[in-house]
């Protein structure tokens, strides 16, 4: 009783939560945080927090910044009640979105996207794969090559019809 | 890096999509295996032929040209023979188009796929209040844009019939519409309308309800309505389109060009309709000088310099000036020219197997076995001056109604003299014979038709 009579009256979400990065980082983050990940929302539910939750694919670096969009975003929902904080604090997390996405490198990029995925944050994913979606876009074939450094491995003939196949897509 | 995730996909436009399958092995089975481009084909991009709506629906038919050979989709597409809809045979006798929009079909109470031949019905329209001034159904106009969403809706605009008691402006803001989206949850099993209040932009109305009232002996009572890039247009009272941004819950009125209302001069109906690059106006005056317009739209930060010549009309008082306009509109006139000297001196007849054929239920009856020609038909452009032109018809040459626009080039369809169907290429004042159509009755309404192959839309069933 006492317990949960501490946890109400914490600042900003109560109990505590470590996660576990692949490489043995440890980060400790509140609950209300935590819960922004659908994987993590559902094992607080099912109480399977209590020794750390271990996050055998993600790399400490990524998971950084996955808390760190967290933090920054746990503050909108706590905040919504009161308009002028909401609303200045909506500007600040599209400016801190805009940093984040805006500065990753390809590979740091996409294992973003891997974490997101993987834990479930859907605002975090829908934010990545834009990114990625945007820089693919308007590219050709070669360009995109160019830009993740994927190797073309179709042998002329295959290419030469496949293009055809979808010969809408170059026509202009 | 040889992952694409699906939800980068989702995100994808289809021209990008297409461009990423041909970056790797990889990358293509993904895409192949989501099916993702699949649906691409599916979409309506080809312009398959004109629906002839005439004064008497049983005689309305579709207008085309012959399906090659040996294709595997049907000649004509599901329209003539309704057999697949709830409907008794009175009423499907009386069924009349009144939208089409990107390959549906609003079909009364119907949205009618006639490519894949699914339909819904539509719930029964709102109740319209008693002893209103206004005819609360007036317009229909059905949007549904499938490269976007599968989803489709129908609008119903207002149209002020007589003199109200009210006074003041038309439309009001905000106004409020009926609208049917195939996104509502249904209740239990049906279907709702639903009330959606739009605001609008800018000072400029269709004037005051007098006024709209006084234009309305001038107006065709069908008009037509374009749906484009998130918004609809519909050509409504005054010579004035409603553009109606849907996702942000606003309207703007656009006065069209060319003084319509209340010029005796002009007997055909003016079609708007969309093309190549947007939303364009045709207008016939006299017998057969034609106009075509083009509503030219940007985002601009310097509104107080377009305001002079952007169409903004009966303003409140002269606000103009201190008006901020987030959007900016121009008609552009794109072709003004006297058709009469061509329609009369002739042109090629296109009387061999390419010619567009007409197809109503009594033709469908009369000759099931006579499918024609292999080739696509071309828009051609090289069959000039023969000698087939010229001396022995009597056509008079004017234009008897606009039958609509080629939604993908710059064409526009004419009927001349009540026989026979043109495509007139008019940046390059060219007209090409489609092919001969003669019906006694006058013909209400035509629709440039884009089949959708789609399957299963929402809420359609066959």
């Amino acid at each position: 009783m006492a317990a949960a009579a501490a946890e109400a009256t914490t600042d900003g979400g109560g109990k505590m939560i470590i996660l576990i990065s692949a490489d043995g980082k440890r980060f400790e983050v509140t609950e209300a945080v935590a819960s922004q990940s659908q994987l993590i929302s559902n094992m607080i539910e099912d109480d399977c927090t209590e020794n750390g939750v271990r996050l055998p694919n993600v790399d400490g670096d990524i998971l950084t910044m996955v808390v760190d969009y967290c933090n920054m975003h746990a503050g909108d929902a706590a905040a919504a009640g009161d308009t002028m904080k909401a609303s200045s604090t909506e500007e600040e997390l599209k400016k801190f979105d805009a940093e984040l996405v805006q500065a990753l490198e390809n590979p740091v990029l996409f294992k973003l996207i891997l974490a997101a995925n993987f834990l479930n944050i859907k605002s975090l994913l829908d934010m990545t794969c834009q990114r990625v979606a945007d820089m693919m876009s308007g590219k050709t074939p070669e360009q995109m090559r160019e830009t993740f450094s994927i190797e073309n491995d179709f042998t002329p003939e295959e290419e030469a019809a496949i293009r055809q196949e979808n010969a809408w897509a170059f026509d202009d | 890096m040889h992952l694409l995730p699906d939800d980068v996909l989702r995100h994808l436009p289809r021209r990008s999509l297409a461009a990423s399958r041909c970056v790797c092995q990889s990358w293509r089975v993904i895409i192949d295996d989501r099916s993702l481009l699949a649906t691409a084909a599916l979409l309506p991009c080809t312009l398959r032929g004109i629906f002839v709506q005439i004064g008497v629906p049983t005689l309305s038919g579709f207008f085309a040209r012959p399906s090659p050979a040996g294709t595997r989709r049907p000649p004509i597409p599901g329209f003539l023979d309704l057999d697949y809809l709830d409907t008794n045979e009175i009423e499907k006798s009386l069924l009349t188009i009144v939208d089409h929009c990107n390959g549906l079909i609003l079909l009364d109470h119907h949205v009618v796929n006639p490519a894949t031949r699914q339909w819904t019905r539509l719930p029964p329209y709102p109740p319209e209040s008693p002893g209103s001034d206004i005819i609360l159904d007036g317009y229909h106009a059905l949007v549904f844009d499938p490269a976007m969403s599968p989803h489709y809706q129908v609008f119903l605009m207002p149209y002020v019939l007589r003199r109200a008691t009210v006074s003041g402006q038309w439309p009001p803001s905000p106004l409020l519409l009926h609208v049917f989206s195939s996104r509502t949850e249904p209740e239990g099993s049906t279907w709702r309308w639903e009330e959606r209040s739009f605001v609008r932009e800018g000072n400029a109305t269709m004037g005051t309800i007098d006024e709209v009232c006084s234009s309305s002996g001038w107006e065709p009572f069908d008009t037509y309505s374009v749906y484009f890039r998130g918004s609809l247009y519909v050509h409504c009272q005054n010579n004035c389109v409603i553009r109606i941004t849907i996702a942000n819950h606003r309207y703007r009125i656009i006065k069209l060009p060319g003084d319509f209302v209340g010029n005796q001069n002009i007997s055909v109906d003016p079609y708007l309709g969309k093309s190549q690059e947007g939303v364009y106006y045709a207008l016939v005056i006299g017998l057969c000088r034609l106009q075509i317009w083009f509503l030219k739209e940007y985002q601009s930060s310097y509104s107080s310099y377009s305001n002079s010549y952007c169409g903004g009309i009966n303003g409140d008082g002269g606000g103009m000036e201190t008006t901020t306009m987030d959007h900016e509109h121009e008609w552009v006139l794109k072709h003004d020219a006297d058709l009469g000297p061509v329609l009369a001196a002739g042109y090629t007849l296109n009387d061999g197997g390419q010619q567009w054929i007409w197809h109503n239920i009594d033709t469908k009856k009369k000759n099931k076995e006579s499918l024609v020609k292999e080739e696509e038909f071309e828009w051609n452009d090289s069959d000039d001056e023969n000698g087939s032109a010229g001396e022995d018809r009597q056509y008079k040459g004017y234009i008897s109604q606009v039958f609509g626009f080629h939604p993908f080039k710059e064409i526009v369809f004419l009927y001349d003299t009540d026989t026979r169907v043109v495509a007139y290429h008019y940046n390059r004042s060219k007209v090409q014979d489609l092919g001969v159509l003669q019906v006694r009755e006058r013909v209400s309404r035509s629709f440039s038709y884009t089949p959708c192959w789609m399957p299963d839309l929402p809420g359609m069933h066959n």
